[in-house]
């Protein structure tokens, strides 16, 4: 964040995993513009930087994966498929740039010709990052539902599943399926067809977890889709991602509290946890080598 | 020093050194590179046949008679012409686009030479190599431009191909990305 006043912010890092040579990361904010530097070179993207280092992030907007619509779902595959895949976000960015560039000409009502020349790049990537997700939720779905069991206690069991919006599994099907809905993305002015329109259903006892969950069983869902999310990113990467934590404690009771400290004092990685209340954070049960930097009218002191 | 420092590749260190450089450097190579700098646009322009650079009304690629006049390769820009011309590999003509389609940057068909294209190829053209780069906008000009080809009555008949996408020569399959060894694959031909 730009301080009142300021023109630009600056974040510094220095990232050593295992015995390897330290990477600096720089990130600079000015408003509108946000550049990267890794090892002191400019980088294009942040596919650059993610490969280096993973990251699992629980922050108090969470709940947004059980009770939001679909786009919070894919964000939190796309993130983990960006840090674990190296083809993914090249796949990833060039969908993103085949959809934009299709729905412009669909906006504008530009000739068939020019709109359909877009089909082919969109159906191939759109392909891979089907793939991509459907491997990375079939290995999540065990993780999630043996994680709830143990945070929700109870007989009931949580599952789920991806469900991407086409299910083609060869570039020649997706194009057939843009083919098949030409009409109808003309009239609405946007591609109806491909990843963009996947979602990700989360189910408790077989019925949706949005509706037919309690609050407390919508919370541990969320908490066991994280703690399933850090399984993957580790077993993926074979290297403990690093735990950033942003004022959950005050989103979870006691007994869920316990739950996350326990899955993350087993784990031995690198935790970086923030809260308002530094009685929400018990060290004793984090093990050694905690560090408390207080925040206090903008100033940083240990 | 300003003004070098606008040229691409060329920060503010750069320019520093470009303008110490000349500075000391012997006068007529100064009035040399500044005379070749002033009349650069005024002289060199695009070929009226296929868009290449060229003094003249046509291109020495367009005017050389040995080339094959029946295999036309369409590329982006004229950088990628030069290219392919250093490979040695291709005997044909091209014809340079100057842009790919890209709906998000407001290029669209009418902004490519496409009528040229397709006047051209009516006069004995046997085949169009499409050579634009493997990327979306590239992906989808190629495609458009088949299209194009294709519907037209003096073009149906012409062979379109595509340049082949594969492993980088002498690369390790290892590190090639996933889309690269995929198309490699789909291109596969038998040994002979």
């Amino acid at each position: 964040m730009i301080r009142s006043g300021g023109d630009r912010a600056t974040i510094d890092a220095r990232i050593r995993v295992a015995e390897e040579p330290a990477h600096e990361v720089s990130i600079q904010l000015r408003p509108g513009v946000r550049s990267l530097r890794l090892d002191e070179k400019r980088v294009p993207g942040p596919e650059a930087y993610f490969g280096i280092v993973q990251m699992v992030l629980f922050h108090p907007g969470e709940l947004e994966l059980v009770q939001g619509g679909p786009s919070a779902r894919r964000t939190l595959l796309d993130r983990v498929l960006y840090q674990t895949e190296p083809g993914y976000p090249t796949a990833f960015r060039d969908h993103q740039r085949a959809l934009k560039s299709r729905n412009r000409l669909l906006q504008d009502e530009a000739s068939a010709a020019s709109i359909r020349s877009f089909d082919r790049p969109l159906a191939e990537t759109a392909v891979r990052v089907v793939a991509a997700r459907g491997r990375l939720l079939h290995q999540m779905a065990p993780f999630v539902a043996a994680a709830f069991a143990e945070i929700a206690g109870g007989s009931s069991t949580a599952a789920i599943a991806y469900r991407p919006q086409c299910e083609a599994s060869s570039a020649d099907e997706v194009l057939e399926a843009l083919a098949r809905s030409f009409e109808r993305d003309r009239a609405r002015g946007a591609t109806c067809v491909g990843p963009q329109g996947d979602d990700v259903e989360i189910r408790i006892d077989d019925h949706p977890a949005r509706s037919y969950g309690s609050q407390g069983q919508q919370r541990a869902l969320v908490l066991a889709v994280k703690c399933a999310e850090l399984a993957v990113v580790q077993a993926r990467a074979g290297q403990l991602p690093v735990l950033l934590i942003d004022d959950v404690s005050s989103e979870l009771d006691e007994t869920r509290r316990r739950h996350l400290y326990r899955t993350i004092g087993g784990g031995g990685g690198q935790v970086v946890m923030t809260t308002t209340d530094a009685r929400f954070v018990p060290l004793e049960t984090l093990g050694t080598g905690g560090t408390v930097t207080r925040v206090s009218q903008g100033k940083l002191s240990r | 020093m300003r003004l070098l420092g606008r040229l691409p590749g060329v920060g503010e260190r750069t320019a520093q050194r470009l303008a110490f450089f000349l500075l000391r450097a012997p006068r007529d190579y100064v009035t040399a590179l500044g005379g070749s700098i002033s009349e650069l646009q005024e002289r060199v322009h695009p070929c009226a046949r296929c868009g290449n650079y060229t003094e003249e009304e046509a291109c020495a690629i367009c005017t050389d008679e040995r080339r094959d006049a029946g295999v036309v390769c369409v590329v982006g820009t004229v950088q990628d012409l030069m290219a392919i011309e250093r490979t040695g590999r291709f005997p044909g003509r091209y014809h340079v686009l100057g842009a790919l389609l890209a709906p998000l940057d407001g290029v669209g068909p009418e902004d490519l030479p496409i009528p040229a294209l397709l006047e051209r190829i009516g006069d004995g053209v046997r085949e169009v190599v499409v050579a634009t780069p493997p990327t979306v906008e590239g992906e989808a000009t190629a495609l458009y431009l088949a299209q194009a080809l294709k519907g037209s009555n003096r073009t149906a008949c012409v062979r379109v191909t595509r340049i082949a996408s594969g492993v980088q020569y002498g690369g390790d399959l290892e590190y090639a990305d996933q889309v690269t060894l995929g198309r490699a694959l789909d291109g596969r031909r038998e040994i002979e």
